[in-house]
């Protein structure tokens, strides 16, 4: 919505009065309005102070899960989660995880849980699941997420922005994204953060020629 | 404790007190929990869902900090009950729409509340008035960590408490404040307020729950992320972005009081005429003059009128609370006219 008076600039001050049950609205510009002598109520600084906090990395699909793909325990589907968006149990967590990882890290930014745990007892994964009929490719249960091969994080100084021929167009802007996002990680030293996005990009590279998109 | 005895009290979170109580309605944290060895809720056997809502009863039943709470299986209360809680903010909508094998828990004073088999096997929750987060969060962690002795509870080194959605994983946690911003509406500063929210990675939505615009000027704003950020850090962003809002707020209404007092005040008076002497008012009209006359309370302009009984209205004029009161199912024009009883007797000496 352009200013009201100089028809220019776009409006950001907002007047209504009523007169007489009659409702009248005025937009104006910053500086017109600051030449009318309509100071703006107040600086919104909230973005500014909070800014960096947490910003959402783009939503997208990554590539087509097999088809078979199923949780032993319980019996679920990876396509019945698709469908629904919730899970059937705790081990489902174990059977879809290279699935999951990324799709937490869409989600919240993080794969890791930082906060408290049962106090009672020690950590544990869930219990393994019972040998089932399942006898397509299973997910390997009670594993880390996949970790591509090569020397652990966080020696991430060099990026370079080198997209793969033969990836998808989406596949390429998301890489670029998270490039984008490293740099800014490694700029913070928030090395942990870096390291993560660091693997997401190898995942999404799949694999990269010899010598290309490395940082090493 | 019976049900009933609800209906004659005023949960503590209506109680209008606490820090920033003028602009900051109340604040809550919940929990999501399950048990290790059943499949989630929506996932498990009618039989496999009894077999969780009898552990977690038992559990519940052995707890030192909900001696007196009151426990309720679902499909005991009839649908004008399960939606009274609904209103109370003790139950979600999704938990009273299949009641088979689902429970709830509530505490003393409507404190801490736990749903059985709503989403996830357990939902704790603990609403507080007015911006109260550490206070919430260490009765929680209490109950909490009382409640994992006894249950063996779903939990990954790496992944933290799982949960069947995987937008709770982690911490499980999601904390919430309900803000009344009557002067950033009016002043159409609001969205600019919301757009730098969701920035943040917060949501916002209105006073009846997920789905729901905001109505009244109430606004929730609640943290999304629940993994790789820890109890405290979330509690404490939620906060700090939260008094800044009020921060916002509050200016709003000085700069309006400032500028455009009389009007201001045309509004609020106008609003507490409709309610004193409408015959007939539907729940959205309600709420707008409510959200008017509470702003009223807040700067002073109705001496007679404490913030706690515009809250209690604010709960009691929905259809179920309308009902409970009459003790008979009301058609939607017989609720308008109830309504309007309700605000005039309740309003009169103010």
């Amino acid at each position: 919505m352009l200013c009201d008076l100089c028809g220019q600039n776009e409006a950001s001050v907002h007047l209504s009065e009523v007169i007489d049950g009659e409702s009248r609205e005025i937009h104006l510009c910053q500086s017109c309005a600051e030449e009318k002598g309509i100071a703006p109520m107040q600086d919104f600084g909230l973005a500014d102070l909070l800014g960096g906090l947490a910003a959402f990395p783009a939503e997208r699909e990554s590539a087509e899960p097999p088809p078979g793909l199923r949780c032993s325990v319980c019996g679920m589907a990876y396509a019945d989660f698709r469908k629904t968006g919730r899970l059937g149990c705790a081990a489902c967590y174990e059977a879809f995880r290279q699935r999951l990882t990324p799709l937490l890290n869409r989600i919240h930014g993080s794969t890791h849980h930082v906060g408290k745990s049962p106090a009672s007892r020690k950590p544990s994964a869930p219990k393994p699941p019972a040998p089932a009929s399942g006898k397509e490719k299973s997910a390997p249960p009670a594993r880390r997420p996949a970790r591509p091969k090569g020397p652990r994080p966080p020696s991430v100084g060099q990026t370079r922005p080198a997209v793969s021929g033969g990836k998808s167009g989406q596949t390429a802007v998301r890489i670029e994204e998270l490039k984008v996002q490293l740099k800014e990680a490694v700029a913070k030293e928030d090395f942990e953060k870096a390291a993560q996005l660091r693997d997401r990009i190898r995942i999404l590279e799949k694999k990269p020629e010899p010598g290309k998109g490395k940082a090493e | 404790m019976k049900l009933i005895a609800l209906a004659g009290q005023t949960g503590e979170w209506l109680r209008g007190a606490g820090p920033e109580s003028e602009i900051v309605l109340s604040s809550r944290i919940r929990l999501a929990r399950n048990l290790a060895d059943q499949p989630f809720p929506e996932w498990a056997a009618p039989a496999q869902r009894r077999a969780v809502l009898e552990t977690v009863e038992a559990a519940v039943g052995r707890s030192k900090f909900l001696k007196n709470a009151l426990v309720l299986r679902m499909s005991d209360l009839s649908e004008m009950e399960q939606l009274f809680l609904v209103e109370r903010h003790l139950i979600s909508r999704d938990h009273a729409r299949q009641p088979e094998g689902k429970g709830v828990v509530i505490s003393d004073r409507e404190i801490l509340s736990i749903m059985i088999n709503e989403e996830d096997h357990l939902r704790l929750q603990v609403l507080q008035s007015g911006l109260n987060l550490s206070e919430a969060w260490a009765m929680l962690r209490r109950i909490d960590e009382e409640l994992e002795k006894e249950l063996p509870l779903a939990f990954d080194s790496v992944w933290g408490y799982l949960t069947a959605c995987p937008t709770n994983v982690g911490t499980g946690m999601r904390v919430s404040a309900m803000l009344h911003l009557p002067c950033l509406v009016m002043t159409r500063q609001i969205n600019r307020v919301i757009h730098a929210i969701t920035k943040l990675g917060l949501t916002a939505r209105g006073f009846y729950g997920e789905g729901t615009e905001a109505s009244g000027n109430f606004f929730q704003l609640s943290n999304q992320v629940s993994i790789g950020v820890g109890e405290e850090e979330l509690l404490d962003s939620l906060g700090r972005i939260v008094t800044q809002v009020v921060g916002q707020e509050r200016a709003a209404r000085q700069a309006l009081i400032g500028h455009s007092k009389a009007a201001l005040e045309d509004r609020v008076f106008r609003a507490l005429g409709t309610l004193k002497s409408a015959q007939l008012i539907s729940s959205q009209e309600a709420i707008d003059r409510l959200s008017m006359v509470r702003l009223g309370v807040d700067l002073g302009l109705i001496p007679t009128l404490q913030r706690e009984g515009v809250n209690r209205l604010l709960v009691q004029i929905q259809p179920a609370h309308l009902q409970m009161l009459e003790g008979r199912v009301l058609t939607p024009a017989e609720r308008d006219a109830r309504r309007a009883r309700l605000l005039r007797e309740s309003l009169s000496a103010s």
